[in-house]
């Protein structure tokens, strides 16, 4: 199933991560491959979160990470940011009392005296391009946009480190179904750039429809893998994920 | 043997140890140091159930010290007041001035709290240095009498130390009567969220007032036996760095738990008299007084860094006498289904709308978040907010609550208006409310949240709490908490802490704790957000059944789908105005709330 050798951008084999005493991670393997859009999903508690933690080396973990043909040993996150790997956090956590264009310009901090300011302004009119509904809010303060715009923020963020893998965690939470089409449209727009990209989602439906391929999560481990369109199509994937008839079955 | 009985025993053997000790070190040490640990305990627990118990840190403590050490001074030297008589009246008078300092002074918050009290320092040194006609100034007051009752004279070491040990155990009695009760609840649900506490009807200030009285008192008691104790005072021992130092043993000792307090007082007295023998031994004399503090320092460092509660739950661990959570209550709890619910609120013929908004209108600055918004909830239905991120319907929420003023229009429940009243009244009038990001009370169990939501519905009040007499109203609240969380099925998690549960869960243990307001009307923010397939399906009927059992529901979701499952009627909000009302189906259909909202292709 998963891509050979070549393709491969992200591999992940036998990751374990813990809280104290709570393991979280249990042995997870995967792969994304070059512009790629991989989905995780999973119910609460599954350790999805935790995957994208021990990832960017927000927690430290076990196993092997390789990005690009090359591990990424000991993971710190300002050395996984440099090595091309960018968080979207789950509830967007934007720097709330700074504008939008200093969080957007912060995401490319790492850059900043490596590559010339005409570089970093230039994927900045990028983010606006894919983001026009911030045009006119650049000098806000984070804090007092809307849900939707503010996740427009810390996706345009994310992408302003210019990452080979973007990693996104739950990137729809609490989104208008306006909204939530917009970025799926707006997401889609960036892999078609080329874009890798690690999404992990409640919304099992709507990613499904985006990603190429998914795993499933639970209790640590991964349980299901495969093209997201077989695994949508998937009995129990179906029944503990997308709902839909269970549901309806009772109303 | 089980640890009750362990702690049962251990807590003979440390009144057996307190009683022995005069004689034990007879000759040896100097008992003054056990009586100052003693002093100094006393005020320290005060100082606990204030900032470790209600969350409410003070640098003034030292004030209130000196408060109660000058009271009792100057009415037994000055006004010939008998000595037994000062004692209380210095108790009283120090918890009397923080009592009505705590309405102005607790308007603060975090670390403008601590300036503030910081400045009753100030205030009080000042005060004390510059009436000299009372208290004699800088030089202080010397010949004050030794208490005493009837012929029966209190003076010496030993006879100090006893009385005051003795005013310790109460203390501390008192303070665990206080933190196990309907009211230690309340005071931990401040600690923790003082909105979620107002959602459930805690007039926080209240009980801030009255727990930073009961400081002071304490701090009171310790100042007037200290002055009969020592027969002089001074202002130097009152002044702002023993403020620091109070605060300092709070948390060496561990600030979350009362014996704590007795534990910092002894390291930190015990340490410096040590420090005092054996710095000048080390490096010569000369220079002691520096190198102690230095010592301090870093020892506070160590223990604030790698335990943050402080040496007492080291030391219980390191004694295997941790008590097991809550244990306590888990009888209370399997009596859930066999205690009678008592009957619902007395059925009346209810107005057709439980709740109307009247041309409701709030501004932020420049910004307009809702916008002359009139509609109404019938009583009996499930009433759905829906629209875009930002259109309003958080601060919709907050306005009916009480947690937002409107500026301008008005919120009626069921007739009455209650836009004018603070959010725990809202709350006590039977509006439950939900949060957006669950806001539970974490270090309390997930049966102590929801006991502390039947706050409005139990009555044991701050003193008769103090005393140990609301037991028999907690078991029956225990019980009656078990049957709400059967409700929601969180039963079997009863004595977890409400911090270890997972997502899903905690939006479950809001609604249980709302439930127990016994809510005419509950809105519920977004129920279903981050929740999974599953999880979400069990609060689809969860909400039917609450709806069914006679509670009116509006909910605001972005679940389109559980919107059009559940809702009996469907309010469209766009920019803080209504851009729709209705059916559901009917809205779902409607142009405007597809071009705002719905996007096509989840209309089709």
């Amino acid at each position: 199933m998963n891509a050979p050798g070549d393709d491969v951008l992200l591999a992940v084999e036998g990751l374990e991560a813990a809280y104290g005493r709570v393991q979280a991670v249990r042995g997870v393997s995967l792969s994304v491959g070059h512009s790629e859009v991989v989905a995780v999903i999973g119910a609460n508690g599954a350790g999805k979160t935790t995957l994208l933690r021990a990832l960017t080396g927000l927690l430290p973990s076990r196993g092997r990470i390789m990005l690009g043909g090359r591990p990424v040993a000991r993971p710190s996150p300002e050395e996984t940011v440099r090595l091309g790997i960018s968080l979207v956090p789950e509830r967007r956590q934007l720097f709330e009392s700074m504008s939008v264009r200093d969080n957007l310009l912060l995401g490319a901090y790492h850059r900043i005296g490596q590559e010339s300011r005409a570089a970093i302004e230039e994927d900045l009119r990028r983010v606006f391009v894919l983001f026009p509904a911030l045009v006119n809010r650049t000098a806000s303060r984070a804090r007092t946009l809307s849900g939707g715009m503010q996740q427009m923020v810390a996706i345009g963020r994310g992408l302003m480190a210019r990452p080979r893998l973007l990693l996104m965690d739950e990137p729809l939470l609490g989104l208008a179904p306006l909204v939530i089409r917009d970025i799926l449209g707006t997401l889609a727009q960036v892999q078609h750039q080329g874009q890798s990209i690690l999404i992990v989602e409640q919304n099992a439906k709507a990613v499904l429809g985006l990603a190429a391929r998914a795993y499933v999560m639970e209790a640590g481990r991964v349980v299901r893998h495969g093209p997201a369109t077989t695994l949508a199509q998937d009995p129990a994937v179906r029944a503990a994920y997308l709902g839909g008839h269970v549901e309806s079955a009772e109303g | 043997m089980t640890t009750t009985r362990r702690l049962q025993l251990a807590a003979t053997a440390v009144v057996a140890v307190l009683a022995v000790l005069p004689f034990a070190v007879a000759g040896r040490i100097s008992l003054g140091i056990f009586v100052f640990i003693g002093l100094f305990s006393l005020i320290v627990i005060g100082l606990s159930l204030l900032a470790g118990h209600a969350g409410q840190v003070s640098l003034g403590q030292a004030a209130f010290y000196g408060l109660g050490a000058y009271i009792a001074a100057i009415t037994t030297l000055r006004m010939g007041l008998a000595p037994w008589l000062a004692l209380p009246l210095a108790v009283g008078g120090a918890a009397l001035a923080a009592y009505l300092l705590g309405a102005p002074i607790f308007v603060l918050r975090g670390h403008f709290l601590v300036l503030g009290t910081l400045g009753l320092n100030v205030v009080m040194d000042v005060l004390v240095r510059n009436v000299q006609h009372l208290t004699g100034g800088p030089t202080g007051l010397t010949g004050i009498p030794p208490l005493s009752i009837g012929a029966l004279v209190i003076v010496g070491d030993r006879a100090y130390y006893y009385l005051t040990w003795s005013f310790v155990l109460a203390a501390l009695w008192v303070g665990r009567n206080l933190v196990c009760s309907r009211v230690g609840r309340a005071l931990a649900a401040v600690r923790s969220s003082e909105v979620a506490a107002a959602a459930v009807g805690i007039n926080a200030a209240f009980y801030k007032s009255r727990v930073f009285a009961l400081s002071g008192a304490l701090a009171g008691l310790a100042g007037a036996l200290y002055v009969h104790y020592l027969s002089f005072v001074s202002p130097s021992p009152f002044a702002f760095n023993f403020s620091i130092d109070l605060l300092v043993m709070s948390v060496l000792g561990g600030i979350y738990h009362l014996p704590g307090a007795v534990a910092g007082a002894a390291i930190v007295t015990i340490l410096r008299e040590a420090l005092r023998t054996i710095m000048p031994r080390v490096l010569g004399s000369g220079a002691s007084a520096e190198y102690e503090i230095v010592v301090f320092g870093l020892l506070l460092a160590v223990v604030v860094i790698f335990s943050p509660a402080g040496v007492w739950p080291h030391l219980l661990a390191w004694l295997r006498l941790e008590p097991g959570r809550s244990s306590r209550w888990t009888q209370a709890a399997s009596l859930a289904g066999m205690l009678p619910e008592s009957p619902p609120p007395s059925p009346r013929a209810e107005p057709a709308s439980v709740l109307r908004l009247e041309g409701l209108r709030k501004q932020f600055g420049g910004l307009l978040a809702v916008d002359n918004l009139s509609f109404e909830v019938p009583a009996g239905q499930i009433y759905a907010i829906i629209g875009p991120n930002g259109a309003g319907k958080t601060t919709v929420f907050n306005l009916i609550s009480g947690l937002l003023r409107p500026t301008r229009g008005a919120v009626y429940l069921r007739g009455r208006k209650v836009s004018d009243l603070p959010a725990y009244e809202t709350a006590a009038l039977g509006v439950g409310r939900t949060f957006q990001t669950p806001k539970v009370f974490a270090d309390l169990t997930v049966l102590e949240n929801v006991m502390v939501g039947l706050h409005r519905l139990t009555t044991t009040s701050f003193t008769a709490a103090m005393f140990g007499l609301g037991a028999r109203e907690d078991a029956q609240a225990a019980a009656r908490a078990a049957g709400y969380l059967e409700a929601v099925g969180l039963l079997d998690r009863a004595d977890v802490l409400a911090g270890a549960l997972p997502f899903g869960a905690l939006r479950l243990l809001e609604v249980a704790r709302a439930l127990a307001i016994r809510p005419v009307l509950l809105l519920l923010d977004e129920p279903a957000s981050g929740l999974s397939s599953a999880e979400r399906t069990e609060v689809v009927k969860l909400i039917r059944h609450i709806r069914d059992t006679g509670t009116t529901v509006v909910l605001v979701e972005h679940d389109v789908g559980l919107v059009m499952e559940t809702a009996d009627r469907v309010l469209v909000l766009n920019y803080g105005q209504r851009i729709a009302e209705g059916a559901p189906r009917l809205v779902r259909n409607d142009p405007r709330v597809i071009a705002a909202y719905l996007g096509e292709e989840a209309a089709s």
